[in-house]
Formats: C-alpha cells, structure tokens, sequence
C-alpha cells in the first residue's frame, strides 16, 4: 500500500475490481471510455493553516476538489468516482 | 517506373508492359531504388509501403520491415494489422446468421409469456419490436457484447423514472442527449489534441509544460515521453508478443465456475448503464468544432495558440451543456434515479427512448475484490481462477527491438492537456 492517500484512494477501487490501474493515482473504466485521475494537494489557507486536498480528473478536466477533513468527504469522493467510472 | 501521386503499380513497366508475379520482387527492388536516385519522397514511401504491406515476403519488404520494427524473419514476414477491418463474406454471413437466431430467440421468448421480455406494465409486442431495434442496431456497430445484453434483456414498460423522494423526473432522451454531448466535448478536444500531437511529431513543439491562464480557468499541455499504444498495437502480432510477458488476473467467470459457494465473500455488484443510439439526437454537435487550424514558430507560441483553442472550445461547450461539476452531478443525479427504480429487477433491462433504436441498458457487473481473495485462498487456489494476458514489457522490448524502434514506441513524445476551471 501507497503512503500517498490519492494513490490509495485509486488502488483500492483497483483492488476491489472496480476499475482497471493505469498508473499510480490512475484508472481507467472497464468500457475504456472514461479515465480518472486522482491528485493530492496542499494549499495554504489565508491563516496560514495548511488545507489537505484530493482532486479529482475527469478525461482531463478538473470535476471536483474535496477536503480531505469534510465530513462529506467519502460520500461524494466515491459518488464521483461511481459516476466517472461508470458503475 | 512513373512519378508519384498516380498510384503505384508494381507489376506496371515503364514501357506500359506489365510484369509476372515470380519478377514482381525485383522489380520493387529496382523501382525503390530508382525512386531514391529520383530523390522523389513521396514516390519512395509508396514503394516502400505496397513492399512492406503486399509482398512482405520480397527482400525490399523483408529489409523494411526490419529497418521498420527492428526484426527479422518469420515476425517481419507478419502482415501489418489492418486498421480498417471489413468482414468477409463468410464471416458477414455468419453475423447475418447470429443476428437472426438473437431476434429468433427474442421472439421466443415473446410467445413465452409477457413476462420472460416485458417487465410489469410493459406491453409485450412493443417490447419485442423496441428490443430487435436495438438488437438489429447494435449487431450493425458490430457490438457483439451489446448483442448478448440485449437478447437476454427485459423491457420496462417506459423509459420515464420519478424520483418518488424528491418528486424529480428523467427519461431516457435526456439521459442519452447528456451522453451525446458529452461525446460532442470529448470528440473536439480529442481533435485539438491530435492537432497538437501532430506538430509535436512534426518538431513544432518540444518537450515541456506549457500553461494558459484566462478568465476561465487554466489549461496545460505537458509533452512528456511516454508509451505509444497506438505504435504498439501496429507491430505484428508475433512482435508483440515478442516483446510482452504474462499479465495475471483475477477471472469472476472462473470464480463462479470452481467457487460457486464462496462468490458472496469475494463479489460486489454494480450497475452499469449503456447505451443503444440508433437514431442520433441533435445537441448541435455541428456547432461545436474546435479550430484546428493552429501552429507557431516557436514551442511556447505554437503550444499557447493550442491551449487558446481548447479555451474556446470549453467555454462554448460549456456555455451550451453545463460545466464539467455541472455535468457529472447532473449524471450521478440522474443514473440514482433510474438505477433505484430497478435494483429490485433481475437480470438485464432496457429502458426504451422515445426515439427509434434508442434505449439504455441496465446490466450488473460483477467486481472481484482481488485483495480479499488472494488473503483467503491459498496460491493454487489463486492460480485456478486466474487468466493470463499479454503485457508490454519495457525490459524485454529494450532487448529485443532496434533503439529507434524502441524510443518510437516507449519514448514517444506525448501531448497530455489539463483544464482546471476557476474555482
């Protein structure tokens, strides 16, 4: 297992057959028509504290940027995800 | 011999005599050196291509073919892969022959009772038209997989859902408009995209990453090496598989055969939905072509006015369908709507369109977690049901092909675009 958490977050959909593994952080949908990409990132917020974030690729485009510390987090990290990859 | 441009024609001599089959290696042999002396490019890449393509056999064609993929012998005698593959006309025969026994066999199930093709409510003789359309389409796109869906496929008996929560519709028209639309972006920036590639090919621009910043967002281009699928897929098979090593995987086909009793522990479900489009809905595809007609004398300014044309092309698109957060919740929205209306339905459903040869098909895919089973079966276990492909295996290939070949394949200058919207 990655110590990176966007690299996890894409191996255990990989794992759990859910997708095919392109490279690390990457999948692609069984159909072959959608690719995904999964990216973390540190921003620093205006107090200077410093903010966790997984980024989400859709086919090469930006969908969303969640908050690793959002109570939401798993829930709309995995309905993206679903709709991205088809399932 | 003759000039380039016309066609040419091995078997044809200069004095309009033709040549026999047994003088035809030669005589490429002589025409492409004629054709080097000429300094005539064109006419050399013709004789080099109807050598490598029609007599791979020739020497002309062996040494190509070596020069070209790095190899010699039986592999260089392999034929290059067709792009454009056509059946023959046993294998359409064939094809007419299935499609015949899918519709045979929906038929049946017809007279077998409402309840073997229609679902609850659904009127039986439409639901038999409604599936040999989509059938008969699918079996036109030689979608065989689609095909084998559809023929054990039951029909709802409309393609309107109601969330019964929150009261929202959908129906299956907007469902695939969405679709083709999403089809329509992908389309252009695939085009921009090979517009780019093919001034990276052309030395146009080099290697790096190039940023665009405007009032909607960024967009990068990274041109990086990277592996070459298309250049792969275009070597002879044997040269392929020269150059793969065995891939193992997890086969949920096999599971069920040898671990029926164990397919709960290690098995997920999911819906998937697909789509058949016989009759193709407007979202004004025709309006949404990206401008191709870009370069630059240098990388940066060559590599900027690309960037510049995805721009435009994602602001009107999504000027006209949504931004990309906009599409993708519109998606997840709509695809919970219609996957609940049916998680209690066995087996395959489609959902019928307005539109001729339109309807979504809902299947259930099955997952294998591989992580899961591989802790809880032992390595034979693993083994029994698991299938092996074919990998590209960069070491082997390293050894195996010439360094041009191997740097044309696995160290391809790539384009790979971004767009990052304004938050």
């Amino acid at each position: 297992m990655t110590s990176n958490l966007a690299e996890a977050l894409v191996e255990d959909f990989a794992e759990a057959g859910l997708a095919e593994l392109v490279s690390p952080g990457k999948l692609k949908s069984y159909s072959g028509e959608n690719v995904v990409e999964v990216l973390q990132e540190v921003v620093t917020g205006a107090n200077g504290n410093e903010i966790e974030q997984i980024v989400i690729v859709g086919n090469g485009e930006v969908i969303e940027t969640l908050n690793i510390e959002d109570e939401k987090f798993n829930d709309d990290f995995f309905r993206i995800m679903r709709t991205e990859l088809n399932l | 011999m003759k000039t380039s441009g016309t066609g040419y024609n091995p078997f044809r001599r200069a004095d309009g005599t033709f040549c026999s089959k047994d003088e035809v290696g030669d005589k490429i042999d002589s025409d492409y050196n004629e054709a080097l002396a000429s300094g005539d490019t064109t006419l050399v890449k013709e004789v080099a291509e109807v050598a490598m393509n029609r007599f791979p056999d020739s020497a002309l064609g062996k040494r190509l073919l070596d020069e070209k993929f790095g190899l010699t012998g039986t592999i260089a005698k392999n034929p290059l892969p067709q792009k454009d593959w056509k059946p023959s006309a046993r294998e359409q025969a064939i094809k007419d022959r299935n499609l015949e026994l899918v519709q045979q066999i929906i038929a049946m199930r017809a007279e077998m009772g409402g309840d073997k093709i229609a679902l609850e409510g659904a009127n039986v003789e439409r639901a038999q038209r409604r599936l040999s359309e989509a059938v008969a389409f699918a079996e036109s796109r030689d979608n065989d997989y689609l095909v084998d869906k559809l023929s054990t496929a039951r029909v709802l008996p409309s393609g309107s859902f109601v969330n019964k929560e929150t009261g929202k519709r959908v129906n299956v028209d907007s469902i695939i408009k969405d679709y083709v639309a999403e089809k329509t972006i992908e389309s252009g920036r695939e085009k921009i995209q090979g517009r780019i590639q093919s001034l990276i090919d052309a030395g146009v621009i080099a290697e790096g990453k190039y940023t665009h910043r405007d009032d909607t967002g960024t967009y990068t281009l990274s041109v990086s090496k990277g592996f070459d699928e298309d250049a792969f897929n275009k070597l002879p098979e044997s040269t392929r598989k020269a150059i793969s090593s065995p891939k193992e995987s997890i086969s949920v086909d096999l599971l069920a055969e040898k671990y029926p009793e164990r397919m709960d522990e290690f098995v997920s479900r999911s819906q998937v939905m697909e789509f058949s489009i016989g009759k193709m809905p407007d979202v004004g595809q025709q309006y949404f072509q990206p401008n191709l007609a870009f370069t630059g004398t240098t990388s940066e300014e060559a590599a900027e006015n690309g960037l510049k044309s995805l721009s435009d092309f994602t602001k009107r698109t999504n000027e006209q369908f949504g931004s990309k957060k906009e599409r993708t919740e519109r998606k997840a929205e709509n695809a919970e709507i219609v996957k609940s209306a049916v998680a209690n339905i066995d087996g395959n459903v489609f959902a019928p369109a307005r539109a001729y040869a339109n309807g979504l098909i809902l299947s259930t895919r099955r997952n294998v977690s591989r992580t899961k089973l591989i802790a809880a079966f032992t390595p034979e276990q693993v083994k029994e049901v698991s299938v092996i492909n074919e990998a590209p295996d960069v070491e082997k290939a390293r050894k195996v092909l010439s360094p041009e070949v191997f740097a044309a394949i696995f160290e391809k200058p790539k384009a790979a675009l971004r767009i990052t919207p304004k938050r």
